[in-house]
């Protein structure tokens, strides 16, 4: 298991939203991230993310299926969550090869592609968290 | 991968693994957060197909935790059903915003009217697989 710091600047520790269609893909993957000492919120669709953020629940990254169903798919998430709470990080995946395109104008570090393994979400999401960490603050 | 949660759930065998079947995110997330807490291997399904889904799978579950009303072709009844039939040493708890009692009696063990308290989730879940064990031993 990776030893880094999972908690975030409050000391709390950091939360991913993990957005995933498949049952099974998404327990894996939650399950490995909570091993990893991270707290984890497991949803299916782009309307369970808006839900959740609306709640006022603290979230630091989600890492989303691109196809999602719902109202709105990954990229439209990625597209509300730009919008409405600039201040989380997105990592989309996609078992599809011409979203990564797309993907790369929504993600700083570019699509996930599937199948990933666990411990590469693990990195891109402490890339991220380090980002934040050592940002200036505004 | 998924050998390793199986592996895992059976070699914590004495961690009980539930599964909680709800389309409420906030409410699922909740509830599958505090039994997490409570010292158990906890999946989450938003829906009775997930549910079976994870069975087929292989992943051993000790008890199913489902709310009856759910978007899809299976309900809860439904779902509590299938895993007597299939699965008859997991034991199920039902939970309904509605007055379902009478048709929650005839399949699950247990039915907690909504808004249920958490703490008595896990308190009665608990209850019921020390009971389990108890007949088993």
């Amino acid at each position: 298991m990776p030893s880094d710091d999972r908690s975030s600047d409050e000391g709390r520790l950091s939360t991913v939203l993990v957005l995933e269609p498949d049952i099974l893909v998404r327990m894996i993957i939650s399950d490995y991230l909570r091993d990893c000492g991270f707290k984890v919120v497991e949803g299916v669709t782009a309307d369970d993310a808006v839900a959740v953020l609306e709640s006022g629940q603290k979230i630091d990254i989600i890492f989303a299926e691109v196809q999602l169903s719902g109202s709105m798919d990954g990229f439209g998430l990625a597209q509300w969550v730009r919008e409405k709470q600039p201040d989380i990080d997105m990592i989309l995946t996609a078992g599809i090869a011409r979203a990564a395109e797309k993907v790369r104008d929504l993600c700083d570090e570019g699509p996930l592609e599937k199948p990933y393994h666990p411990q590469e979400v693990v990195r891109r999401i402490n890339i991220l968290l380090e980002r934040r960490r050592t940002a200036p603050k505004a | 991968m998924l050998n390793a949660v199986k592996s895992r759930a059976e070699d914590e065998a004495r961690q009980p693994a539930i599964l909680v079947v709800e389309d409420e995110v906030l409410i699922r997330s909740a509830v599958a957060e505090y039994l997490r807490i409570a010292g158990n291997l906890v999946v989450e399904a938003a829906n009775a197909v997930e549910a079976i889904a994870v069975f087929a799978a292989g992943v051993p579950i000790d008890v199913v935790f489902s709310d009856i009303h759910m978007p899809g072709t299976t309900d809860g009844l439904s779902l509590a059903r299938w895993v007597c039939d299939h699965h008859p040493g997991t034991r199920v708890v039902l939970t309904s915003g509605n007055a379902d009692a009478a048709r929650a009696a005839e399949v699950a063990e247990i039915f907690f009217p909504k808004p249920y308290r958490t703490a008595e989730v896990a308190m009665r879940i608990r209850s019921l697989l020390a009971k389990v064990r108890h007949r088993g031993s």
